[in-house]
């Protein structure tokens, strides 16, 4: 555990498996005006058009009587009053309300829900036509690009938050495996499958796996890269038996080793990130997402993601991490729209 | 029309060497789509080469971020990803290729750490910013291996501006998270200008090393020099480095007695009944020998170490453990 001075303020240090005390920011407010910032008012002035947009086409979504306190975000896919949203926000929700522009809708019906993608197809009746969003294409989706969402909201008005596209479209699966061996590897291609380390009272020490043992297979499943053994446990529970073969000296041995649960303890980066307040409870498990910068919480996703061109790229459906934003993709979000307006 | 030209070229004289004026740089705010459009341009413009020369770094159960600094493969990062001098790390590129690498000096206090790739090759890297013109408010864009390498994913951009520079540290609004240390800070000309060190709460403050610290301490780095007394690394302590064996002067030489179950020698190989003949290139004759030369190192440190086994001479490293 590092302990760090007060002269050098309060921090976090990045490096994962290093220990170090997170305390809270006294940084005094020197520096770079707050409204020049990236995510500053006087930034956001050069995003009206999109703006614009978001206040034609995205939904403010309410769960609470009055429908004052924002709940989330929703987008307008048809000129008649189709709203998409997160649905695992507002599951078991009996008083949704939603907001377009400066009028509120009171009458708002759940008509579906998906949930490989996490999403809700809701319904108004609007007193006039709409203006849904336009949808884009893969080919909006450069790394790099500018992307618009919706920020904080007034009753009146629809506020954005800007960031840029981050790092390649791709599926998000559960992060890690909720079972573990017990053992501490090496690093260094020659080392991966070496056991530096047996943890106390673990499954491996109970099997007798030692320091030194070079694992070749688990359950059958030869270990090349990382991901085998995160394949060879995926599924497995906790208390579980798998059969390890490793090598200790020039002698091959098999043993049966229970599987402990891994610690749901809260990880330092979901610390770093606000933890359960900000970050969306489903953030993983989904097949395809969009990933930008833009600091969002779990209030603000659900509506749509707009290019520089004011074009729907996708919808953001988590905040996943302090860098990291996912959104649907406009191709799927088609798909999921013809599906659900049967 | 000829004087409009002359107006022009001594405009372009006037600005100096650099081709590419970064007009944003001296807005107050990007006020209309042009301007966002030329932050997009220049960012896309650096974002390949930017890419191909950040590295994930791997060191024991740890990670961290690199950046690729020379052909050769130098690499900058964060003293507390290497944590020490002489430390073996792997270094991960994009495509999943991984290679190995050897920390070299470190500044404790700044957090600066520098690396290089130990396997001879060619590799991806990236200009450092020299002119040390990197000012409050101007763009930067970050990349790291945000929460470990992910070859799906690949390395992870965020844009943001300076916020804030104060002796040792670079403030910048681009959010960084760990496995992002030692990743790199660009300007948006593809130079390099800061590495990721840590944050507090707040999105808005992420801090950097200033590569002025590197440039400042560069032949110190290069001469695996550890500089500064933390807190990011524990500078090493003299004598605090034991083998894990005991040992008796004999007529042989010194022998062997017991060795520490999962101790260093153990670890190393050593066995009971072994004569330590080297240690360090010094020759050991008697236990004063080897007392005399570990004085000198500290846990953490590698030694090599000559025994002899029957008739056969073998050469071994032991890592010093923590008396």
């Amino acid at each position: 555990m590092m302990i760090f001075k007060t002269r050098l303020k309060d921090f976090a240090t990045l490096c994962l498996g290093l220990s170090a005390l997170i305390v809270p920011s006294s940084l005094a407010q020197d520096g770079l005006p707050a409204d020049q910032r990236i995510n500053g008012k006087l930034v956001w002035s050069a995003f009206e058009p999109q703006r614009e947009v978001l206040q034609k086409s995205s939904a403010v979504i309410y769960t609470d009587e009055g429908s004052r306190i924002k709940t989330l975000y929703g987008v307008i896919v048809s000129e008649d009053g189709h709203v998409l949203t997160k649905a695992s926000e507002i599951e078991g929700e009996e008083c949704l309300s939603l907001r377009i522009g400066s009028k509120l809708y009171s009458q708002v019906e759940k008509l579906g829900v998906d949930d490989d993608w996490d999403v809700a197809l809701l319904k108004i009746t609007p007193e006039e036509t709409l203006t849904p969003v336009q949808l884009g294409s893969d080919d909006d989706v450069k790394i790099g690009y500018w992307v618009v969402s919706n920020g904080s909201t007034t009753r009146r008005d629809r506020r954005v938050r800007v960031g840029i596209i981050s790092a390649k479209t791709r599926e998000i699966s559960s992060d890690k495996s909720d079972v573990l061996l017990g053992v501490q590897l090496g690093s260094g291609e020659q080392e991966l499958w070496k056991v530096e380390k047996v943890s106390d009272d673990s499954g491996a020490a109970e099997a007798g796996i030692q320091a030194g043992d070079v694992l070749i297979a688990v359950d059958g499943v030869k270990l090349g890269t990382r991901d085998d053994l995160v394949g060879a446990l995926k599924g497995k529970q906790p208390g579980d038996k798998v059969s390890v073969q490793l090598m200790r000296g020039s002698e091959m041995l098999e043993l049966k080793v229970s599987l402990s649960a891994r610690e749901k303890a809260f990880t330092r980066n979901d610390q770093m990130s606000g933890g359960e307040d900000i970050l969306s409870a489903r953030r993983s498990e989904f097949p395809r997402v969009i990933h930008h910068d833009t600091p969002l919480s779990k209030m603000s996703v659900g509506g749509p993601l707009l290019n520089l061109d004011g074009v729907c790229i996708g919808m953001n459906i988590a905040r996943a991490s302090r860098v990291a934003t996912f959104a649907i993709p406009a191709r799927e979000l088609r798909e999921l729209i013809g599906r659900m307006i049967r | 029309m000829c004087c409009w030209h002359a107006v022009i070229g001594s405009l372009l004289i006037a600005g100096g060497l650099h081709a590419a004026a970064l007009s944003f740089n001296d807005k107050k705010v990007p006020t209309t789509q042009a301007d966002l459009v030329e932050i997009q341009n220049a960012l896309v413009e650096h974002l390949e080469t930017a890419r191909a020369a950040t590295v994930s770094i791997r060191i024991g159960e740890g990670f961290g971020s690199g950046v690729i600094v020379s052909a050769d493969g130098l690499i900058l990062t964060a003293a507390h990803v290497t944590g020490a001098v002489g430390e073996e790390l792997t270094v991960v590129f994009n495509d999943g290729t991984e290679h190995k690498a050897i920390s070299m000096g470190l500044d404790s206090e700044s957090d600066a750490g520098m690396m290089r790739i130990t396997d001879e090759g060619e590799y991806p890297f990236v200009k450092i910013n020299r002119d040390d013109d990197y000012r409050l408010g101007h763009w930067v864009f970050a990349l790291g291996h945000s929460g470990g390498f992910d070859q799906e994913r690949g390395p992870v951009l965020r844009l943001g501006r300076i916020v804030k520079q104060d002796s040792f540290t670079l403030h910048s609004d681009c959010k960084v998270i760990g496995g992002d240390s030692g990743g790199p800070l660009f300007d948006m000309r593809g130079n390099l200008i800061g590495i990721h060190s840590r944050v507090s709460y707040s999105v808005e403050h992420n801090m950097h090393v200033p590569v002025r610290e590197y440039l400042t301490h560069w032949e110190e780095l290069k001469e695996d020099k550890f500089l500064g007394d933390g807190p990011f690394a524990k500078r090493p302590v003299k004598g605090s480095g034991f083998l894990g064996f005991a040992s008796s002067d004999t007529d042989d030489g010194l022998l062997v007695d017991e060795v520490l179950e999962d101790g260093p020698a153990a670890e190393a190989g050593i066995q009971t009944g072994d004569i330590v003949l080297k240690l360090e290139g010094e020759d050991i004759n008697q236990k004063e020998d080897l007392r005399s030369i570990l004085k000198e190192k500290a846990s953490g440190q590698k030694v090599d170490i000559v025994i002899l086994r029957g008739e056969e001479q073998i050469e071994l490293t032991v890592k010093l453990g923590e008396k």
